[in-house]
């Protein structure tokens, strides 16, 4: 297994760090300009009037988890192959940060379906696979918070990392597969083209926070593992850390 | 309620979760580099 503590200096050094911060602050800058421009330019919906706005945000938070687990299942099935802890930090910062959005698009809409369905929650075949996609992914964070282990951490966590992108099939495909309330996937070619452009950005824009964030968390990862391996060191060489 | 309740409410929301989550985890990366500065500075004073 490569462990990244014999390079404490490589996980501390401010050159990624400030990239990532610039980084930080262009994504965000994204996200502002592209849902300015979509609410300004887009016209009211024929069916749903301007509650058509809400999709900017809701399909990139998807589209996002989606992207997030699917990283999660590539880097599980990498580490399972390779045994490289760089792959299993990185999946488990995929994996927190396809929670958050994945909870996001969860609650947005449940925003946007209160005043289209009436109801702020349905047992829908999409909202409830989506919402245990979410359950999944958060059993993935608790058994990585319990397991103290780092190799079996790694090896359980790949694991269901693995298994729970496997029901990202079933999220995409529940429109339709079953007849839901939600309607077919938003995209591109199913949209007025009118519609798409704001989608677009919004979709860009969010891929970047996507991408700032995996990158942050990973950089906590490989910190917090750097001081867990340093310790594991020390106790195996009778030293003692004062921590 | 308007359209427009539910759509502020909406876009509120993201970046109230946006910019928690990068708050967040820059807390969380200021702790990780004062643990490991800490680990490493208390592994230099068992060396001596």
């Amino acid at each position: 297994m490569t462990i990244s503590a014999s390079r404490p200096a490589a996980a501390q050094a401010p050159g990624p760090a400030r990239r990532i911060q610039v980084l930080g602050w262009i994504a965000f800058l994204a996200v502002l300009v592209a849902e300015a421009v979509s609410l300004w330019t887009s016209p009211p919906d024929r069916d749903m009037g301007h509650l058509q706005k809400l999709m900017y945000v809701h399909v990139p938070a998807a589209w996002m988890a989606l992207l997030a687990y699917g990283l999660v299942f590539v880097l599980s099935l990498l580490y399972l192959w390779k045994r490289d802890e760089r792959h299993d930090l990185l999946a488990a910062a995929a994996a927190e940060v396809g929670v958050v959005m994945n909870a996001l698009a969860l609650a947005l809409g449940s925003i946007w379906g209160r005043p289209t369905w009436g109801v702020w929650w349905t047992w829908d075949a999409r909202l409830t696979s989506t919402a245990v996609l979410l359950v999944i992914f958060l059993g993935y964070l608790a058994l990585r918070a319990f397991t103290e282990d780092p190799d079996r951490r790694a090896r359980w966590s790949a694991a269901v990392g693995i298994l729970g992108f496997l029901n990202s099939y079933i999220v995409y495909m529940s429109v339709r597969w079953w007849r839901t309330l939600h309607q077919v996937q938003s995209s591109p070619e199913t949209l007025d083209p009118i519609y798409t452009r704001g989608l677009r950005m919004n979709a860009i824009a969010f891929l970047l926070v996507l991408v700032y964030f995996v990158a942050r968390r990973y950089r906590a990862a490989r910190l917090e593992r750097a001081a867990e391996a340093r310790i594991e060191e020390a106790a195996l060489a009778g030293e003692g850390v004062h921590v | 309620m308007s359209d427009w309740v539910y759509i502020v409410a909406g876009f509120g929301l993201t970046w109230i979760v946006l910019i928690g989550y990068a708050g967040y985890l820059r807390r969380r990366v200021r702790r990780a580099e004062a643990a490991l500065a800490e680990v490493l500075e208390g592994g230099k004073e068992a060396e001596k």
